[in-house]
């Protein structure tokens, strides 16, 4: 059975990158159509990915969708969720979720209302050096975590991520969401406090924070800190690299075992690793598990999709 | 003018100065003290065979010394400080400067009423990456500061160190360099908000801090110390300016990479491993010594010392608060007095 898609906006960048990955999976997927506020913007990414542009949301709706996809400004991630629920499609919503905890409650609520799934665009939690932590660490391979020290940086962007109307916040907005939900399914844990320090360096002209260093807490004592910054030169790549350092007790009592270098290390995820693309293999599930409307598979286990030869990689 | 000098704490740190002095010329190690007389003996033995070996009180009290090395634990710098100054030596003491604010408070007054040349061994400043960075910064290479990185990773040196009474825990005895070459390049510090694993669980041989520091200019910095860590000796900086970003890792680096099974010899891995001919140790001891020979500047004063300490006991306090903590809250005249004490 094949997912009929619908997009709506390419405001976001990782519009792109989903449809990168829905032409990998062939026929699971159809990209029935586009819709973009930006008609022009919509226009050319109906060209570039050779599928049909609407003028209205009600026009791509009427195309009987399975599924949409919703990478428009922050502010409008509520409108768009709304509508596609109200529809009965299934949703995929770039991060993150809203700009306030009211819109994102109302977000579940209407998806839940219409017994439809809502999944967030978090590619990090399906990127196999992740996986490959949380199992260590699941598995009690390196003690328990005792802190833990990230940064999520990226180059400044321009457009509606400088309007606070539009996009809720600046780069701690934008940045903490990705670390922040790994470090809460590898702990199973919530923040029970953050302290943040912010600026605006890069950006005077907008006056939004482009620079963020988190102090938090979780609820088992473990804290952590996380640079947001939006402050990585133009000239660098990758874009955005996210590293997580984690100390555990048992492994970093194992001072003189040569063999055991595990007492802290390093996940790097960087745009498209071989092999460990997260975005891929978000996608992918996302497919499968909406491809199948008693949502049976939507519980299937993360390590088998690893051996998987379903898709071709990048 | 001949300096004639007295190491007291015969430990790695006493060492490696003992070979910095070696290879200088205007000064000559007269005696070493230990309360172990074996680490005195194997000191002379390798770095000063006509040194002799004294008691603590012997040394500070010899006619026959002009200036003292003082690199024993933390908790002696300052009465030995005290007593050295008292005997009218030049002295040079180990980092962290003291253990306590109201020490090195007192300490910073005798050296006002003295006129010997009293350095502290922040040696981070002297290292040439972090003089190279420091340098093109100042140059206005990468613009305004906006974000500061450092890093600092090694295993737990446990001993004396395991007790916070004696060492004041990887902040006051690892993060104190990050504290002195931050606030050396970019200024003074406004507050501090640092959380470790002291109050969460036994430190003794683990421990691991982590530090975000506004400045006054508006700059962030993030600390990152850690005695946790299995490998190679660590550390990093990294530079975000408005125009640009500059960095270091000796992690990619370091010309020589030596790793070691046995654990007498894994002490190495507690300092930075570098071939260079002139270490940041060299430079600042040179640096004390031609201070108090040729009239240069002291290269590192005790105002700067206690200016670290009290980022060091800034953090210390805010995880006892469990929130950030303004750096003027710990001046003297802020300070709720201890009882006992005037």
């Amino acid at each position: 059975m094949t997912l009929r898609i619908g997009v709506i906006s390419f405001a976001h960048m990782h519009a792109n990158a989903f449809m990168y990955c829905f032409q990998q999976l062939d026929d699971m997927a159809e990209i029935v159509g586009i819709y973009d506020e930006d008609r022009e913007r919509g226009r050319e990414a109906s060209d570039t990915y050779k599928t049909s542009f609407y003028s209205t949301c009600e026009e791509l709706f009427d195309q009987h969708l399975d599924a949409v996809v919703i990478s428009s400004e922050n502010s409008t991630h509520r409108k768009y969720t709304e509508l596609a629920a109200n529809h009965g499609c299934h949703i995929l919503c770039e991060k993150p979720i809203s700009v306030s905890l009211v819109d994102a409650k109302a977000m579940i609520d209407v998806c839940q209302t219409n017994n439809v799934q809502l999944m967030i665009a978090f590619p990090c939690r399906y990127s196999t050096p992740i996986l490959r932590a949380r199992q260590l660490i699941s598995e009690g391979r390196l003690g328990s975590v005792l802190a833990l020290k990230g940064t999520n940086r990226g180059t400044l962007p321009g457009g509606w991520f400088l309007q606070k109307d539009l996009a809720g916040g600046g780069a701690i907005m934008d940045h903490t969401v990705h670390v922040i939900d790994v470090w809460r399914w590898l702990l199973g844990c919530e923040v029970v406090s953050v302290y943040a320090e912010g600026g605006c360096f890069f950006s005077n002209e907008t006056g939004i924070d482009d620079t963020g260093v988190l102090m938090a807490e979780f609820a088992n004592g473990v804290f952590a800190t996380l640079d947001t910054s939006w402050s990585r030169p133009k000239n660098r790549s990758p874009l955005a690299v996210m590293l997580l350092w984690k100390l555990s007790r048992k492994g970093a009592r194992l001072h003189w075992m040569p063999f055991d270098n595990i007492s802290m290390f390093i996940i790097t995820i960087r745009s498209k690793p071989n092999g460990c693309d997260g975005a891929m293999i978000s996608i992918w599930h996302f497919v499968v598990c909406f491809s199948n409307r008693s949502n049976r598979s939507r519980r299937f286990l993360l390590p088998v999709m690893m051996d998987s030869k379903l898709w071709k990689w990048p | 003018l001949f300096v004639k000098l007295g190491i007291i704490g015969a430990g790695t740190v006493g060492n490696g100065h003992a070979e910095s002095i070696a290879h200088l010329d205007d000064v000559i190690v007269r005696a070493v003290s230990d309360p172990n007389p074996n680490a005195a003996e194997e000191l002379t033995k390798r770095w000063a065979p006509s040194a002799s070996i004294l008691s603590q009180n012997e040394l500070l009290e010899s006619s026959d010394i002009d200036a003292v090395i003082i690199s024993n634990p933390t908790i002696f710098h300052f009465q030995h400080a005290k007593k050295a100054i008292e005997c009218g030596k030049h002295v040079y003491i180990e980092i962290p400067m003291v253990r306590h604010l109201h020490e090195g408070e007192a300490l910073v007054e005798l050296v006002k009423q003295s006129d010997r040349i009293v350095t502290v061994g922040h040696s981070l400043r002297f290292w040439g990456e972090y003089q190279t960075i420091k340098q093109k910064f100042d140059s206005g290479s990468v613009g305004k500061p906006v974000t500061i990185r450092m890093g600092r990773r090694t295993p737990h040196p446990q001993r004396w160190y395991s007790n916070f009474d004696s060492s004041g825990s990887v902040i006051l005895d690892a993060m104190v360099h990050e504290f002195d070459y931050i606030r050396w390049c970019f200024g003074p510090v406004n507050r501090v908000f640092c959380k470790s694993l002291l109050g969460r669980m036994n430190t003794e041989k683990l421990d691991y801090a982590l530090a975000l520091l506004r400045l006054e200019s508006g700059a962030i910095a993030h600390i990152e110390s850690s005695w946790c860590h299995y490998g190679q000796f660590c550390q990093d900086v990294e530079i975000t300016g408005d125009q640009g970003v500059i960095q270091f890792d000796n992690q990619y680096t370091n010309p020589i990479l030596i790793s070691f099974i046995d654990t007498k010899s894994a002490s190495r891995h507690y300092f930075a491993e570098s071939p260079v001919i002139q270490s940041g140790h060299y430079k600042l001891v040179k640096g004390f010594i031609e201070a108090i020979v040729a009239n240069a500047p002291n290269p590192v004063t005790v105002e700067e010392g206690l200016q670290a300490v009290r980022l060091a006991h800034t953090a210390i306090e805010s995880i006892k608060k469990k929130q950030p903590v303004q750096v003027s809250e710990m001046l003297k005249e802020n300070r709720p007095s201890i009882g006992g004490r005037s």
